[in-house]
């Protein structure tokens, strides 16, 4: 058997494996839905706030959360936040993973996408715009409300479950239909 | 029967030693309360604020509650004070006066006393933002207890992040720190105790 003939039969594979997965693309794209999301109040001169929101990847495959940007800041990062013997540490991350059918809870204390450089002031009853970008080029436009975070402890020790239907705006950038929706 | 007298003086002999141990023991032991008062947490500090120095004793007759946190973190302090505002908002409208929030800054570098002061009045009015020296803020969070690291973020644009701890410092009106509180403790259970302290 010469050595080549393994090396070509995968080259060939890996050309199917590429072509199928070019044919296949569309249907691939994972839909992830966003709900519960917010943008947290700051006081006038303040460039630092967070976002939170729950992401639900509802398709078959694992996808990442690799970048987010929005018109009201300079940069969006997303960051963690852990605590270690009593200490809060937060630190950046590149990306996080969402298993398939899997939701990914952006919450204070844990994970929240970091506002920095923010252009104007956010204030209670404001709504910004945020766009997340996903590791398989879907990409979700979100309308997010601007709370205060004292009313949202206020909400979180009321123990309910703090729904925004008719708050908060979800669109699909691929647009087709079954992905696409609004609150 | 002499062999016996002699196990007798043996066994008395050991007993009187077993209770000069543990006579001993007992009173050459370590004095819990003079432990505890030696690293009593809490006391006085020096700081200032965007109207001037401050001390523990500007807060004389006013119950507080007293966090250590840096404006730029956009997560746990917010959340934090948000349960520090919450308690304050179940107070009358008069206790809310009386009360008073302690924000000290660990980031001077960011942290100006003007920046402070409207981080503060915008979680509430009787909440007050101080910060000091590095080497103020140094003694202050060693005499609470507290702890805070510069942590630098390359892969960020926010350059730095503060490691912190996060707790509340219930301090009554004569300033003397009462209890360190949980920073998720329910507002309800803050309202109450700052309302058993006015």
């Amino acid at each position: 058997m010469s050595p080549s003939q393994p090396s070509s039969l995968h080259r060939l594979a890996t050309r199917l494996g590429l072509l199928a997965s070019l044919l296949c693309a569309p249907a691939a794209f994972a839909e992830i839905h966003a709900e519960n999301g917010h943008v947290r109040a700051v006081p006038p001169g303040h460039t630092i706030s967070a976002a939170y929101l729950t992401l639900t990847n509802h398709s078959r495959t694992a996808v990442q959360l690799i970048s987010a940007h929005s018109d009201r800041a300079g940069t969006v990062e997303l960051h963690q936040t852990r605590e270690q013997d009593g200490v809060m540490r937060m630190r950046a991350a590149k990306q996080a993973e969402i298993a398939a059918g899997a939701q990914y809870s952006l919450q204070p204390g844990g994970d929240h996408l970091m506002l920095i450089d923010l252009k104007e002031p956010l204030n209670a009853g404001d709504s910004v715009d945020l766009s997340l970008v996903f590791s398989d080029g879907q990409e979700l436009q979100l309308t997010l409300p601007v709370r205060s975070p004292a009313d949202e402890a206020a909400m979180s020790s009321d123990g309910k479950a703090h729904k925004v239907h008719g708050e908060m705006t979800e669109t699909n950038h691929h647009g087709h239909g079954g992905t696409a929706h609004s609150h | 029967m002499t062999n016996n007298l002699k196990t007798l003086r043996i066994l008395l002999i050991m007993s009187v030693l077993l209770l000069a141990g543990i006579a001993s023991a007992i009173l050459l032991r370590p004095d819990p309360a003079g432990q505890a008062q030696g690293t009593r947490l809490g006391g006085d500090f020096s700081l200032v604020s965007a109207s001037g120095p401050v001390t523990l004793a500007s807060f004389k007759g006013h119950p507080s509650v007293l966090y250590f946190g840096y404006t730029s973190c956009p997560d746990v302090c917010p959340t934090s004070l948000a349960v520090m505002t919450q308690g304050f908002r179940r107070l009358s409208d008069d206790e809310q006066e009386r009360v008073r929030g302690i924000f000290i800054s660990v980031d001077p570098q960011r942290d100006t006393p003007e920046v402070l002061s409207a981080y503060s009045a915008f979680f509430h009015p009787s909440m007050v933002g101080l910060t000091g020296s590095r080497a103020q803020i140094d003694a202050v969070t060693r005499s609470y207890g507290a702890y805070y690291r510069i942590s630098e973020q390359a892969g960020s644009a926010l350059g730095y992040a503060v490691d912190h701890s996060s707790r509340l410092y219930l301090l009554d009106s004569d300033g003397q720190l009462l209890e360190v509180l949980s920073d998720s403790i329910n507002p309800d259970e803050l309202a109450a105790k700052l309302r058993a302290l006015l």
